[in-house]
Protein backbone atom coordinates (compact mmCIF):
# COMPACT_ATOMS: atom_id res chain seq x y z
CA UNK A 1 0.00 0.00 0.00
CA UNK A 2 0.87 3.65 -1.16
CA UNK A 3 0.45 6.76 1.09
CA UNK A 4 0.23 10.07 -1.02
CA UNK A 5 0.22 13.14 0.39
CA UNK A 6 -0.05 16.01 -1.93
CA UNK A 7 -1.98 19.43 -2.64
CA UNK A 8 -2.43 19.72 -6.03
CA UNK A 9 -5.76 17.87 -7.84
CA UNK A 10 -3.49 17.49 -11.19
CA UNK A 11 -0.80 15.26 -8.84
CA UNK A 12 -3.59 12.68 -8.99
CA UNK A 13 -3.50 11.90 -12.80
CA UNK A 14 -0.38 10.03 -12.91
CA UNK A 15 -2.02 7.72 -10.04
CA UNK A 16 -4.98 6.97 -12.28
CA UNK A 17 -2.57 6.12 -14.76
CA UNK A 18 -0.80 3.44 -12.63
CA UNK A 19 -4.16 2.50 -11.51
CA UNK A 20 -5.33 1.97 -14.99
CA UNK A 21 -2.47 -0.26 -15.80
CA UNK A 22 -1.92 -1.97 -12.28
CA UNK A 23 -3.61 -3.59 -9.37
CA UNK A 24 -2.26 -1.47 -6.45
CA UNK A 25 -3.91 0.66 -3.71
CA UNK A 26 -2.82 4.31 -2.69
CA UNK A 27 -4.39 5.38 0.10
CA UNK A 28 -4.16 9.56 -0.30
CA UNK A 29 -3.95 11.60 3.22
CA UNK A 30 -3.13 15.26 3.96
CA UNK A 31 -0.66 13.36 6.75
CA UNK A 32 -0.07 9.92 7.23
CA UNK A 33 0.41 9.92 11.05
CA UNK A 34 -3.05 11.61 11.88
CA UNK A 35 -4.80 8.69 10.08
CA UNK A 36 -5.73 5.58 12.42
CA UNK A 37 -5.00 1.73 11.41
CA UNK A 38 -6.72 0.96 8.27
CA UNK A 39 -7.19 -2.73 6.42
CA UNK A 40 -5.09 -3.18 3.48
CA UNK A 41 -6.93 -4.09 0.19
CA UNK A 42 -3.63 -4.91 -1.71
CA UNK A 43 -3.17 -7.65 0.55
CA UNK A 44 -7.14 -8.87 0.65
CA UNK A 45 -7.79 -8.21 -3.18
CA UNK A 46 -4.37 -8.20 -4.08
CA UNK A 47 -6.26 -8.72 -8.13
CA UNK A 48 -7.96 -5.45 -7.73
CA UNK A 49 -7.13 -1.69 -8.08
CA UNK A 50 -8.43 0.39 -4.48
CA UNK A 51 -8.14 4.11 -3.89
CA UNK A 52 -8.42 5.05 -0.47
CA UNK A 53 -10.07 8.83 0.35
CA UNK A 54 -9.71 10.70 3.76
CA UNK A 55 -13.27 11.77 5.30
CA UNK A 56 -14.21 13.50 8.09
CA UNK A 57 -16.54 10.68 9.05
CA UNK A 58 -19.69 10.76 10.80
CA UNK A 59 -17.93 11.05 13.83
CA UNK A 60 -15.59 14.19 12.68
CA UNK A 61 -12.80 12.23 13.07
CA UNK A 62 -10.65 11.55 10.22
CA UNK A 63 -10.48 8.59 8.32
CA UNK A 64 -9.74 6.17 5.42
CA UNK A 65 -12.38 4.85 3.03
CA UNK A 66 -11.27 2.52 0.28
CA UNK A 67 -13.00 2.66 -2.70
CA UNK A 68 -12.80 0.34 -5.75
CA UNK A 69 -11.08 1.93 -8.76
CA UNK A 70 -13.47 0.08 -11.31
CA UNK A 71 -16.29 1.60 -9.68
CA UNK A 72 -15.23 5.53 -9.03
CA UNK A 73 -13.67 5.23 -13.10
CA UNK A 74 -16.93 4.16 -14.57
CA UNK A 75 -19.28 6.80 -12.01
CA UNK A 76 -16.72 9.77 -13.89
CA UNK A 77 -19.93 10.89 -16.07
CA UNK A 78 -19.64 9.81 -19.75
CA UNK A 79 -23.09 10.89 -20.72
CA UNK A 80 -22.43 14.74 -19.90
CA UNK A 81 -18.38 14.71 -19.88
CA UNK A 82 -16.95 17.83 -21.19
CA UNK A 83 -13.93 16.77 -23.50
CA UNK A 84 -10.97 19.28 -23.10
CA UNK A 85 -12.26 21.48 -20.91
CA UNK A 86 -10.78 22.75 -17.85
CA UNK A 87 -11.87 22.43 -14.38
CA UNK A 88 -10.71 24.32 -11.63
CA UNK A 89 -11.30 23.22 -7.75
CA UNK A 90 -10.30 23.97 -4.23
CA UNK A 91 -11.29 20.70 -3.47
CA UNK A 92 -8.62 18.87 -1.46
CA UNK A 93 -6.57 16.20 -3.70
CA UNK A 94 -7.05 13.35 -0.64
CA UNK A 95 -10.77 13.87 -0.67
CA UNK A 96 -13.86 12.11 -2.34
CA UNK A 97 -14.81 15.26 -3.87
CA UNK A 98 -11.31 16.14 -5.13
CA UNK A 99 -10.55 12.96 -6.29
CA UNK A 100 -14.31 12.72 -8.08
CA UNK A 101 -13.39 16.17 -10.22
CA UNK A 102 -9.95 15.53 -10.92
CA UNK A 103 -10.91 12.07 -12.65
CA UNK A 104 -13.54 13.68 -14.71
CA UNK A 105 -11.19 16.50 -15.79
CA UNK A 106 -8.57 13.24 -16.30
CA UNK A 107 -11.57 11.02 -18.02
CA UNK A 108 -12.31 14.39 -20.44
CA UNK A 109 -8.77 14.35 -21.49
CA UNK A 110 -8.30 17.65 -20.01
CA UNK A 111 -6.56 19.89 -17.07
CA UNK A 112 -7.77 20.87 -13.59
CA UNK A 113 -6.32 23.26 -11.64
CA UNK A 114 -6.43 23.39 -7.69
CA UNK A 115 -7.88 26.82 -6.28
CA UNK A 116 -6.85 28.26 -2.92
CA UNK A 117 -8.67 30.85 -0.40
CA UNK A 118 -6.66 33.53 -1.92
CA UNK A 119 -9.51 35.40 -4.61
CA UNK A 120 -7.45 37.96 -6.13
CA UNK A 121 -4.85 34.75 -7.35
CA UNK A 122 -7.95 32.37 -8.24
CA UNK A 123 -9.68 34.99 -10.33
CA UNK A 124 -6.68 35.78 -12.13
CA UNK A 125 -5.94 31.84 -13.02
CA UNK A 126 -9.76 31.23 -14.01
CA UNK A 127 -9.34 34.01 -16.66
CA UNK A 128 -5.86 33.08 -17.62
CA UNK A 129 -6.27 29.75 -17.77
CA UNK A 130 -9.82 29.92 -19.51
CA UNK A 131 -11.34 27.38 -16.62
CA UNK A 132 -15.07 26.36 -18.29
CA UNK A 133 -15.70 24.27 -15.30
CA UNK A 134 -15.47 24.25 -12.00
CA UNK A 135 -16.40 22.05 -8.94
CA UNK A 136 -17.00 23.51 -5.32
CA UNK A 137 -18.83 24.33 -2.25
CA UNK A 138 -21.83 27.24 -2.79
CA UNK A 139 -20.08 29.01 -0.31
CA UNK A 140 -16.75 28.95 -1.95
CA UNK A 141 -18.35 30.61 -5.40
CA UNK A 142 -20.29 33.03 -3.57
CA UNK A 143 -17.49 34.59 -1.73
CA UNK A 144 -15.42 33.86 -4.44
CA UNK A 145 -17.60 36.13 -6.53
CA UNK A 146 -18.10 38.73 -4.25
CA UNK A 147 -14.51 39.65 -3.40
CA UNK A 148 -14.31 40.11 -7.22
CA UNK A 149 -16.49 42.55 -7.46
CA UNK A 150 -19.31 43.72 -10.15
CA UNK A 151 -16.45 46.35 -11.74
CA UNK A 152 -13.79 43.21 -12.11
CA UNK A 153 -16.53 40.63 -13.09
CA UNK A 154 -18.21 43.09 -15.79
CA UNK A 155 -14.44 44.09 -17.22
CA UNK A 156 -13.37 40.62 -17.28
CA UNK A 157 -16.77 38.32 -17.49
CA UNK A 158 -16.34 34.70 -16.62
CA UNK A 159 -18.97 32.14 -17.65
CA UNK A 160 -17.87 28.75 -17.34
CA UNK A 161 -19.69 25.94 -19.25
CA UNK A 162 -20.22 23.75 -16.00
CA UNK A 163 -20.84 24.98 -12.19
CA UNK A 164 -20.75 21.65 -10.08
CA UNK A 165 -21.83 21.94 -6.35
CA UNK A 166 -21.39 19.55 -3.71
CA UNK A 167 -19.84 19.44 0.12
CA UNK A 168 -22.79 21.82 1.80
CA UNK A 169 -26.73 22.10 1.94
CA UNK A 170 -27.45 24.82 -1.38
CA UNK A 171 -29.27 27.61 0.16
CA UNK A 172 -31.92 29.14 -1.81
CA UNK A 173 -30.75 32.94 -1.65
CA UNK A 174 -27.59 31.97 -2.72
CA UNK A 175 -28.49 29.90 -5.90
CA UNK A 176 -30.61 32.98 -6.96
CA UNK A 177 -27.46 34.86 -6.63
CA UNK A 178 -25.21 32.07 -8.89
CA UNK A 179 -28.09 32.26 -11.27
CA UNK A 180 -27.42 36.19 -11.91
CA UNK A 181 -24.25 35.90 -12.11
CA UNK A 182 -24.01 32.66 -14.39
CA UNK A 183 -27.31 32.70 -16.34
CA UNK A 184 -25.66 30.61 -19.24
CA UNK A 185 -24.27 27.85 -17.04
CA UNK A 186 -25.06 24.45 -16.78
CA UNK A 187 -25.60 23.40 -13.16
CA UNK A 188 -25.11 20.02 -11.19
CA UNK A 189 -25.57 19.89 -7.30
CA UNK A 190 -24.75 16.93 -6.05
CA UNK A 191 -25.20 15.51 -2.47
CA UNK A 192 -22.57 12.82 -1.97
CA UNK A 193 -20.35 11.10 0.75
CA UNK A 194 -17.09 9.80 0.87
CA UNK A 195 -18.54 6.91 2.60
CA UNK A 196 -22.01 6.49 0.01
CA UNK A 197 -20.86 8.15 -2.91
CA UNK A 198 -23.58 10.11 -4.88
CA UNK A 199 -26.92 9.86 -3.49
CA UNK A 200 -28.62 12.61 -5.51
CA UNK A 201 -28.17 14.89 -8.17
CA UNK A 202 -29.92 17.84 -9.31
CA UNK A 203 -29.42 20.39 -12.07
CA UNK A 204 -31.95 23.21 -10.13
CA UNK A 205 -30.72 26.16 -7.84
CA UNK A 206 -33.31 25.43 -5.27
CA UNK A 207 -32.07 23.01 -2.95
CA UNK A 208 -34.48 20.05 -3.60
CA UNK A 209 -33.56 16.49 -5.54
CA UNK A 210 -36.02 14.63 -7.25
CA UNK A 211 -36.23 11.37 -5.50
CA UNK A 212 -35.73 9.98 -8.71
CA UNK A 213 -32.40 10.56 -8.53
CA UNK A 214 -31.97 8.67 -4.85
CA UNK A 215 -33.74 5.22 -6.71
CA UNK A 216 -31.60 5.04 -9.71
CA UNK A 217 -28.56 4.55 -7.76
CA UNK A 218 -30.09 2.49 -4.50
CA UNK A 219 -32.44 -0.77 -4.77
CA UNK A 220 -34.05 0.70 -1.54
CA UNK A 221 -34.27 3.97 0.62
CA UNK A 222 -36.03 4.90 4.18
CA UNK A 223 -36.07 7.63 6.96
CA UNK A 224 -35.54 6.57 10.34
CA UNK A 225 -36.69 9.53 12.47
CA UNK A 226 -35.48 11.74 9.80
CA UNK A 227 -32.37 10.72 8.70
CA UNK A 228 -31.93 9.28 5.53
CA UNK A 229 -30.93 5.31 5.37
CA UNK A 230 -29.85 3.37 1.68
CA UNK A 231 -29.65 -0.11 1.29
CA UNK A 232 -26.43 -1.04 0.11
CA UNK A 233 -25.43 -5.11 -0.35
CA UNK A 234 -28.61 -5.83 1.75
CA UNK A 235 -27.73 -3.29 4.56
CA UNK A 236 -29.25 -0.09 5.62
CA UNK A 237 -26.41 2.11 6.06
CA UNK A 238 -27.37 5.88 7.26
CA UNK A 239 -26.19 8.48 5.35
CA UNK A 240 -26.27 10.77 8.89
CA UNK A 241 -28.05 13.88 7.30
CA UNK A 242 -31.71 14.88 8.04
CA UNK A 243 -33.62 15.15 4.81
CA UNK A 244 -37.10 16.70 4.44
CA UNK A 245 -39.62 15.16 1.88
CA UNK A 246 -42.37 17.47 -0.48
CA UNK A 247 -44.06 16.84 -3.71
CA UNK A 248 -42.06 14.01 -5.16
CA UNK A 249 -38.77 16.06 -4.12
CA UNK A 250 -36.18 15.79 -1.02
CA UNK A 251 -33.64 18.33 0.63
CA UNK A 252 -30.99 18.40 2.89
CA UNK A 253 -31.59 20.23 5.92
CA UNK A 254 -28.33 18.86 8.10
CA UNK A 255 -26.16 16.92 10.13
CA UNK A 256 -28.54 14.60 12.58
CA UNK A 257 -25.65 13.62 14.24
CA UNK A 258 -23.51 15.27 16.66
CA UNK A 259 -21.38 17.24 13.60
CA UNK A 260 -21.29 20.69 12.34
CA UNK A 261 -20.38 21.14 9.18
CA UNK A 262 -18.33 24.42 8.90
CA UNK A 263 -17.46 25.58 5.45
CA UNK A 264 -17.26 21.92 4.35
CA UNK A 265 -15.24 20.38 7.20
CA UNK A 266 -16.89 18.08 9.72
CA UNK A 267 -16.67 19.30 13.08
CA UNK A 268 -17.22 17.14 16.34
CA UNK A 269 -19.51 18.82 18.43
CA UNK A 270 -19.26 16.45 21.37
CA UNK A 271 -15.29 17.09 21.35
CA UNK A 272 -15.81 20.77 21.80
CA UNK A 273 -18.27 20.39 24.97
CA UNK A 274 -15.31 17.92 26.27
CA UNK A 275 -12.97 20.54 25.82
CA UNK A 276 -14.92 23.41 27.37
CA UNK A 277 -15.65 21.61 30.54
CA UNK A 278 -12.00 21.16 30.98
CA UNK A 279 -11.16 24.47 31.84
CA UNK A 280 -11.71 25.59 35.38
CA UNK A 281 -15.02 27.50 36.24
CA UNK A 282 -17.16 25.49 33.61
CA UNK A 283 -19.93 23.13 35.22
CA UNK A 284 -21.51 22.42 32.01
CA UNK A 285 -20.71 23.04 28.17
CA UNK A 286 -22.59 21.89 25.04
CA UNK A 287 -21.54 22.73 21.66
CA UNK A 288 -24.28 23.36 18.98
CA UNK A 289 -24.51 23.80 14.91
CA UNK A 290 -25.90 26.80 14.24
CA UNK A 291 -26.67 28.45 10.46
CA UNK A 292 -24.07 30.63 9.09
CA UNK A 293 -25.03 32.83 5.63
CA UNK A 294 -21.13 32.35 5.59
CA UNK A 295 -19.84 29.29 6.24
CA UNK A 296 -23.05 26.66 6.11
CA UNK A 297 -22.55 25.91 9.80
CA UNK A 298 -21.17 27.99 12.52
CA UNK A 299 -20.65 26.45 16.24
CA UNK A 300 -22.43 27.97 19.06
CA UNK A 301 -21.49 26.90 22.36
CA UNK A 302 -23.63 27.19 25.61
CA UNK A 303 -21.93 27.01 29.03
CA UNK A 304 -22.91 27.67 32.49
CA UNK A 305 -20.30 28.93 35.18
CA UNK A 306 -20.11 26.63 38.35
CA UNK A 307 -20.01 30.19 40.48
CA UNK A 308 -21.95 32.52 37.62
CA UNK A 309 -21.25 35.65 39.77
CA UNK A 310 -17.64 35.30 39.99
CA UNK A 311 -15.12 36.44 37.47
CA UNK A 312 -16.87 35.44 34.11
CA UNK A 313 -15.47 37.46 31.29
CA UNK A 314 -11.93 36.04 32.47
CA UNK A 315 -13.41 32.33 32.56
CA UNK A 316 -14.90 33.16 28.87
CA UNK A 317 -11.40 34.45 28.22
CA UNK A 318 -9.35 31.15 29.49
CA UNK A 319 -12.70 28.61 27.65
CA UNK A 320 -11.84 30.75 24.47
CA UNK A 321 -8.11 30.56 24.65
CA UNK A 322 -8.22 26.91 25.63
CA UNK A 323 -10.43 25.94 22.76
CA UNK A 324 -8.52 27.74 19.85
CA UNK A 325 -4.88 25.92 21.77
CA UNK A 326 -6.90 22.48 20.68
CA UNK A 327 -8.89 22.93 18.13
CA UNK A 328 -8.50 23.63 14.40
CA UNK A 329 -9.90 26.85 12.96
CA UNK A 330 -13.08 25.67 11.67
CA UNK A 331 -14.58 24.16 15.39
CA UNK A 332 -13.43 27.55 17.35
CA UNK A 333 -17.25 28.36 18.37
CA UNK A 334 -17.91 31.86 17.02
CA UNK A 335 -20.78 32.50 19.13
CA UNK A 336 -20.82 32.48 23.09
CA UNK A 337 -23.97 32.10 25.43
CA UNK A 338 -23.87 31.90 29.31
CA UNK A 339 -26.87 30.06 30.41
CA UNK A 340 -28.12 28.07 33.44
CA UNK A 341 -28.06 24.75 34.07
CA UNK A 342 -31.71 23.40 34.80
CA UNK A 343 -33.63 19.95 34.29
CA UNK A 344 -34.15 18.84 30.90
CA UNK A 345 -37.46 17.20 29.64
CA UNK A 346 -35.75 13.45 30.26
CA UNK A 347 -34.42 14.76 33.40
CA UNK A 348 -30.59 15.24 32.48
CA UNK A 349 -29.05 18.38 33.06
CA UNK A 350 -29.41 20.61 30.34
CA UNK A 351 -28.79 24.46 30.07
CA UNK A 352 -31.68 26.57 29.65
CA UNK B 1 -32.79 51.44 21.37
CA UNK B 2 -31.52 54.52 19.41
CA UNK B 3 -27.99 53.65 17.30
CA UNK B 4 -25.96 56.84 16.52
CA UNK B 5 -24.33 56.73 13.12
CA UNK B 6 -21.28 57.33 14.31
CA UNK B 7 -21.49 54.16 16.44
CA UNK B 8 -21.74 51.25 13.47
CA UNK B 9 -18.34 52.04 11.94
CA UNK B 10 -16.85 52.04 15.37
CA UNK B 11 -18.54 49.30 16.46
CA UNK B 12 -17.22 47.01 13.32
CA UNK B 13 -13.79 48.65 13.44
CA UNK B 14 -13.33 47.40 17.01
CA UNK B 15 -15.14 43.86 15.98
CA UNK B 16 -12.25 43.26 12.69
CA UNK B 17 -9.26 44.92 14.33
CA UNK B 18 -9.86 42.36 17.30
CA UNK B 19 -10.25 39.45 15.18
CA UNK B 20 -6.74 40.53 12.98
CA UNK B 21 -5.09 41.39 16.04
CA UNK B 22 -5.91 37.37 17.25
CA UNK B 23 -4.37 36.64 13.63
CA UNK B 24 -1.38 38.21 14.29
CA UNK B 25 -2.14 41.48 12.66
CA UNK B 26 -0.98 45.04 13.41
CA UNK B 27 -3.43 47.38 12.07
CA UNK B 28 -4.88 50.12 14.14
CA UNK B 29 -7.58 51.18 12.25
CA UNK B 30 -9.94 50.08 9.42
CA UNK B 31 -10.14 51.30 5.79
CA UNK B 32 -14.02 50.55 5.51
CA UNK B 33 -13.20 50.63 1.66
CA UNK B 34 -11.19 47.35 1.91
CA UNK B 35 -13.62 44.16 0.25
CA UNK B 36 -14.43 42.08 3.42
CA UNK B 37 -11.58 39.66 2.78
CA UNK B 38 -8.78 41.80 1.76
CA UNK B 39 -5.68 40.05 2.57
CA UNK B 40 -3.96 42.67 4.54
CA UNK B 41 -7.32 41.92 7.19
CA UNK B 42 -5.76 38.59 7.48
CA UNK B 43 -9.51 37.36 8.01
CA UNK B 44 -11.02 34.39 6.46
CA UNK B 45 -14.12 33.05 5.82
CA UNK B 46 -14.33 31.35 9.28
CA UNK B 47 -13.71 35.31 10.40
CA UNK B 48 -16.04 36.88 8.45
CA UNK B 49 -18.77 34.43 9.90
CA UNK B 50 -17.79 35.68 13.46
CA UNK B 51 -18.24 38.88 12.92
CA UNK B 52 -21.75 38.71 11.13
CA UNK B 53 -22.52 36.69 14.12
CA UNK B 54 -21.72 39.50 15.79
CA UNK B 55 -23.59 42.14 13.58
CA UNK B 56 -26.28 39.62 14.17
CA UNK B 57 -26.87 39.81 17.56
CA UNK B 58 -25.93 43.85 18.36
CA UNK B 59 -27.91 45.33 15.38
CA UNK B 60 -30.56 42.47 14.47
CA UNK B 61 -29.48 42.90 10.87
CA UNK B 62 -28.72 39.54 8.34
CA UNK B 63 -26.69 41.38 5.67
CA UNK B 64 -25.45 37.99 3.86
CA UNK B 65 -29.48 36.69 3.96
CA UNK B 66 -30.74 39.52 1.10
CA UNK B 67 -28.94 39.87 -2.32
CA UNK B 68 -26.59 41.82 -2.79
CA UNK B 69 -24.27 40.71 -0.02
CA UNK B 70 -21.81 43.59 0.34
CA UNK B 71 -18.52 43.39 -0.49
CA UNK B 72 -16.58 46.45 1.12
CA UNK B 73 -16.61 46.96 5.29
CA UNK B 74 -18.15 50.30 3.79
CA UNK B 75 -21.28 48.18 2.18
CA UNK B 76 -21.36 46.49 5.35
CA UNK B 77 -21.88 49.85 7.85
CA UNK B 78 -24.33 51.54 5.14
CA UNK B 79 -26.68 47.66 5.35
CA UNK B 80 -26.51 47.91 8.87
CA UNK B 81 -27.71 51.33 9.27
CA UNK B 82 -30.54 51.38 7.09
CA UNK B 83 -31.48 48.19 8.69
CA UNK B 84 -31.70 49.82 11.48
CA UNK B 85 -32.86 53.05 9.89
CA UNK B 86 -35.78 50.84 8.85
CA UNK B 87 -36.55 49.26 12.56
CA UNK B 88 -36.52 52.64 14.02
CA UNK B 89 -37.96 55.56 11.85
CA UNK B 90 -37.35 59.11 13.28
Amino acid sequence: MTFLTSSRLDDLFPLFERMDNEACAIALAPAQPTLPQTPDPERDFPEESWLGVTSSGSTGLPRLIWKKWSDLRSSASRKHLLLNCPWASPFQPWTYAGVMVALQAWVGNSTILSLTSDWDSNWQDLLRHQIQAISCTPTFLDLQMQSVGLASREANPWSPIQITLGGEPLRPGLGLRLTEWFPKTRYTVIYATAELGTLLKSHTLDGWYDIASLESRFTGWRLVQGTLEVLIDERWVSSSDTIEIHDGKMRVIGRSDNVANVAGSKVNLAEISRLAEEVPGILHAVAVAENSSITGQIVCLKYALINDANESSGTQRRLEEHLRKHLPKEAWPRRWVQSAVGMGPNSKRALT
Amino acid sequence: MTIHDSAIPIRIENLVLSIHQRNGGALSSLNLDLVLLDKSLLLDSLDLAEVMVAVEREFNCSPFSVPPPPRTWRDLVNLIQNCVERRNPE
